[in-house]
């Protein structure tokens, strides 16, 4: 069993290994990102903010599934477009929120896809390969699903092969969207250690997820986003401020050390505003707020 | 028999293996073959198939009933076998790479701007000039078709980003294959007495196919097949969707670029010798992956071959065992129909699930 505790210190290297310069991207004339900085060194990092924050669009970008329309990223000192596709899936991995399999798959066979950028024309495994497929499959705890086809899992299965499958690539960077989404409590935590131990390796570890009580328990380095733009950055006693995370998440925040998990504790609640009860008032006469629990 | 039970089992494990099974089917084929050359109008003992071909390729003297084997009952076979497994290669490509189990050549628009591109060709051929009057006009009427209809539906379904979305595709290819029938229509009206060569192209048929017919087929074919197992693994990858692909280092752009020209040509092929003749590309893959599971590199090859071996059946039915002539796409369309509509259902339903 791993340490639970996170080291206090800002795990960040001097020279990042993923650095973002400058970065904005846009549909049309509204920017989903402006202006984006941030270094991406060794260690578990939580990238969080409200929806439409535009977290998501910036892990694409990182897997260069979408170009920047300004600004540049640039990964072991090189930019990333400058890597071939083979090259880069070497470098970077990423586990989507959501897959959909067409094709009854079984789960070894989807893993096993993570080696594709090492592999020949041909795909043949070598003993090397499926040790490295069966480690992944056995760190999900997905050995005993291996022959089952991907089609027939369940939600949080199907999720852990994605991650699995990310995991087999065997890259300094992976990046996963909202990978404890589908996931219970214990697998949860077990994921967080399991990231945990691939950081403390010298992996790139950047995760986005809404879930904020692992982030305060399991995070190194945080960014927050809001409305495309940074608005925080650094280890988590930096970020986690209650003044910082009510700007982010528009509600009340409070934050406490917490000695039962090591990391922080976060609680919220909604912002008391005068004016929007006044105005809720006016114009639903008949519906009393102030004389309601909240 | 204890022994026997075995040795059966032994054999069902054999045929399960992918290369078990190309074998079997590849005998299938073979059986196939010998019964349309032998059986028909005109029967042929084996011995007598034998020194045919025997004295053929010495180059000696084969009579008439010796023409008729390969003159005409060999090609046309030959033609069915190239068309169907070009059928079926195709139809395993476009449903890979589309994401998208009803997908097959007819979904993407080619064999309908394939078959406006022969009936313009056998139109122009009915009061044009006399060198438009060749078979192989229609052919390549056909071919230019197929080409020009998958490169409308491919700049129709392109995205700004550059990314051809699987639901834009199979739009784009229902709404121009509605636009191409309908000036098909309009071409059958102007035909007047004559629709009926028309028609008759349009349903479908081997009836006097010649070694040309074959041969095409067979020149779009072997390369498509050679490419498409090329790329099988990145075909592989690519069903996981295009932005999973990427991140598997697969060359996404290049792979499908490559994928659909070839599987689009080999189709085009088809169509333009044997006309329409549905069904064949949509049920071949999914009949393949229920005995070899959804890897391409067992499924193309084994797709292929199916589509060979249930066109030339077929063909042979509507030949040898059904009275009269009927076109072999009628056959096809009556039998595979409902089978298509099992899979439409099945897949409807697990949408409705999830």
């Amino acid at each position: 069993m791993a340490d639970l505790k996170a080291p206090p210190e800002l795990s960040g290297s001097l020279r990042p290994e993923l650095v973002v310069k400058n970065l904005s991207y846009g549909y049309g004339r509204r920017n989903t990102l402006s202006d984006i900085n941030l270094g991406f060194g060794p260690g578990l990092c939580f990238l969080v903010g409200p929806n439409g924050a535009g977290k998501s669009t910036l892990l694409a970008l990182l897997a260069r599934l979408i170009s920047p329309g300004q600004g540049e990223i640039r990964l072991l000192g090189r930019p990333l477009e400058a890597y071939s596709p083979r090259e880069l899936a070497r470098l970077v991995s990423l586990a989507p929120q959501k897959s959909v399999f067409n094709l009854a798959f079984t789960v070894e066979e989807i893993v096993a896809m993570g080696r594709r950028p090492y592999l020949g024309r041909w795909g043949v495994l070598s003993p090397q390969d499926k040790r490295v497929v069966e480690a992944s499959l056995g760190r999900l705890g997905l050995t005993k699903l291996a022959g089952r086809a991907i089609t027939a899992l369940s939600g949080g299965e199907a999720q852990r092969a994605v991650i699995a499958r990310a995991l087999a690539q065997d890259t300094l960077v992976t990046l996963l969207d909202e990978p404890t989404a589908s996931l219970d409590i214990a697998q949860s935590l077990e994921l967080m250690v399991l990231l945990g131990q691939l950081a403390d390796a010298g992996r790139v570890i950047v995760v986005v997820s809404h879930d904020l009580s692992l982030a305060a328990v399991y995070a190194r380095q945080m960014a927050f986003l809001r409305e495309g733009k940074l608005v925080g950055q650094g280890d988590r006693a930096m970020v986690f401020r209650p003044d910082l995370l009510e700007k982010v998440f528009s509600a009340e925040a409070k934050v406490g050390e917490d000695d039962f998990t090591g990391g922080l504790s976060i609680s919220f609640r909604p912002i008391k505003s005068a004016s929007l009860a006044e105005d809720l008032n006016q114009n639903l006469p008949g519906l009393d707020l102030e004389s309601r629990p909240s | 028999m204890p022994g026997g039970f075995a040795g059966l089992k032994k054999l069902s494990l054999l045929i399960r293996a992918p290369w078990g099974l190309g074998a079997a089917l590849v005998f299938l084929l073979l059986v196939i073959g010998w019964l349309s050359l032998s059986l028909g109008y005109l029967e042929y003992s084996y011995q007598e198939l034998g020194s045919i071909l025997w004295a053929k390729l010495s180059g000696s003297e084969i009579g008439p009933r010796g023409q008729i084997i390969w003159e005409t009952r060999l090609p046309r076979m030959a033609t069915a076998m190239a068309a169907g497994a070009a059928l079926g290669l195709s139809g395993c490509v476009f449903q890979g790479l589309l994401l998208n189990p009803l997908a097959d050549p007819y979904t993407l628009g080619v064999s309908s701007g394939a078959a406006l591109g022969a009936a313009g060709a056998i139109s122009l051929g009915l009061w044009g000039p006399a060198w438009l009057q060749n078979p192989l006009a229609a052919t390549t009427g056909a071919m230019v078709g197929a080409v020009g209809a998958l490169l409308i539906v491919l700049a129709l379904a392109r995205e700004k980003t550059g990314h051809y979305p699987p639901t834009n595709l199979i739009l784009s290819g229902v709404i121009l294959s509605a636009i191409l029938s309908a000036a098909l229509s309009f071409l059958k009206y102007l035909a007047g007495d004559q629709v009926s060569s028309l028609v008759f192209w349009l349903l479908g048929s081997f009836l006097a196919r010649t070694w040309v017919d074959a041969l095409l087929v067979g020149c779009f074919f072997c390369p498509a097949l050679v490419v498409s197992l090329w790329s099988a693994v990145d075909l592989n990858v690519m069903t996981l969707g295009l932005g999973s692909a990427r991140t598997l280092g697969v060359n996404v752009r290049g792979a499908r670029a490559r994928l659909l020209i070839v599987a689009s040509l080999a189709a085009a092929s088809a169509v333009a010798v044997s006309g329409v003749i549905g069904f064949v590309g949509l049920i071949t893959p999914h009949l393949a992956r229920l005995l070899v599971g959804p890897d391409h590199r067992a499924l193309l090859p084994l797709s292929a071959l199916s589509g060979a071996v249930l066109l030339s059946a077929a063909d042979w039915v509507v030949r040898a065992v059904l009275p009269g002539e009927i076109p072999v796409g009628v056959l096809t369309a009556m039998l595979a129909g409902p089978v298509f509509l099992v899979i439409f259902r099945k897949k409807a339903r697990q949408l409705g699930d999830g």
